[in-house]
């Protein structure tokens, strides 16, 4: 009985003195407002838990339409660019210096796709986001638009920034280049499958890859000549130039050249099937 | 081939001795002003960078250990100087570059530089 009765005291005092605590700190304007300075790690955490969580929680179980069409694409890139870049910039172009400084940093949609599913993305830009600065774009907009918006940021995940600028000739000039890809390609991750990550170890091991690069699994010199390559499958350009895509990646190992000028990656003379091999073995390091 | 890499290897051998002399000596106040303009310009919304985290972090290389890297871009030596230019204009150094030019002044970049060769 008595035990329990200091118990009980005890937390209470204790609570006590955290309330205290809290209102001096709150009443006296000690928590660092400035949005300059960075939160501190356990604020970060606790956001982004909240954040993540009551947006899946929201955006229950909306089914978008049918998003990767041209015809959503193009109405889709059109909005972007006039409500949602100066925030969130786009291939090879920054936000705007309106928005340098906020606090979040308003997130790069180029992995969007990979983080939420349509329907959350959907939510999201109809709602906007609390203590985030993000707002609800659904205002005067239709549910079309919307989708529309979505799609052009689900096809983002996929564009360079030549076809990114590309893109946003034809669209400020209302042309239609039939060369121009508008819909998302999928082709080149079944092609992926047909190859042996295996037999691509073995090659980059020949090829001396991890002379310059440290590649899991493959014994390297240490040189950081060129970048690692831990986790490649979730790093999303190649030399900065074009999307890490199967695709992009067999033809930077084939022809780095063609691909940046500049770069300092050789050409080894690779053969495509042995680029497709290191591929396979590539696109299987993820976290 | 090895002819190639043996070449690229040197190079980078002969690079290593350069790296280490910066212009000047970066005093802490300078490493902190460069980690919050880190974190301002948005820098670790594209790279992981220790010290500043943000979100998501994996669009552009790792800048982790960024002082043995040895190229920049692929393209320029990793030195004080060229990080300085790369950092106020991306595309001069390389053309097409997905790093957006962000318009920092020279002394900004000159921080964020200091602050990524401590880290």
């Amino acid at each position: 009985m008595k035990t329990r009765f200091a118990i009980i005291l005890s937390l209470l005092s204790v609570g006590f003195v955290v309330g205290i605590g809290t209102t001096i700190f709150l009443e006296l304007g000690l928590y660092d407002i400035s949005a300059l300075s960075p939160h501190n790690e356990i604020e970060r955490r606790l956001i982004m838990f909240l954040k993540n969580n009551a947006i899946e929680y929201q955006s229950g179980d909306i089914s978008p339409p049918q998003l990767n069409s041209k015809k959503r694409i193009r109405n889709g890139m059109k909005l972007y660019e006039v409500q949602c870049k100066i925030c969130h910039g786009a291939p090879g172009e920054p936000r705007g210096r309106v928005s340098t400084g906020l606090n979040p940093n308003p997130p790069p949609l180029l992995k969007a796709d990979e983080h939420w599913s349509s329907g959350q993305l959907g939510w999201i830009i109809q709602n906007g986001l609390k203590m985030a600065g993000m707002p609800g774009v659904g205002i005067g907009q239709t549910q079309e638009d919307v989708w529309n918006i979505v799609a052009f940021v689900k096809r983002m995940n996929t564009l360079s920034v030549k076809e990114y600028r590309a893109m946003k000739k034809a669209i400020q000039q209302d042309e239609d280049p039939p060369e121009l890809r508008w819909e998302s390609p999928e082709e080149g991750w079944i092609r992926l499958k047909e190859y042996s990550a295996k037999e691509g170890k073995l090659l980059l091991k020949q090829y001396g890859c991890a002379s310059c690069h440290s590649i899991p699994g493959v014994k390297t010199l240490n040189t950081h000549a060129g970048p690692g390559l831990q986790e490649w499958k979730d790093r999303h350009f190649i030399a900065g130039q074009v999307v890490n895509y199967p695709n992009n990646l067999v033809r930077w190992l084939m022809h780095p050249e063609e691909i940046d000028s500049t770069t300092l990656m050789p050409n080894l003379g690779v053969s495509e099937e042995d680029a497709w091999k290191m591929s396979a073995y590539l696109m299987g390091l993820e976290e | 081939m090895f002819v190639t890499l043996f070449a690229l290897l040197f190079i980078s051998s002969c690079q290593m001795k350069q790296e280490d002399s910066l212009d000047v000596m970066p005093d802490s106040n300078q490493i902190e002003r460069g980690r919050r303009l880190t974190f301002s310009y948005g820098c670790a919304v594209c790279h992981t960078i220790r010290g500043v985290r943000d979100y998501p972090g994996n669009i552009g290389p790792s800048l982790v250990d960024w002082g043995k890297q040895k190229y920049i871009a692929g393209a320029v030596p990793n030195r004080m100087s060229q990080l300085i230019l790369w950092l106020k204009n991306p595309q001069s150094i390389q053309k097409n570059s997905a790093m957006p030019n962000l318009n920092m002044t020279e002394e900004e970049a000159s921080d964020i530089a200091v602050f990524l060769y401590s880290q």
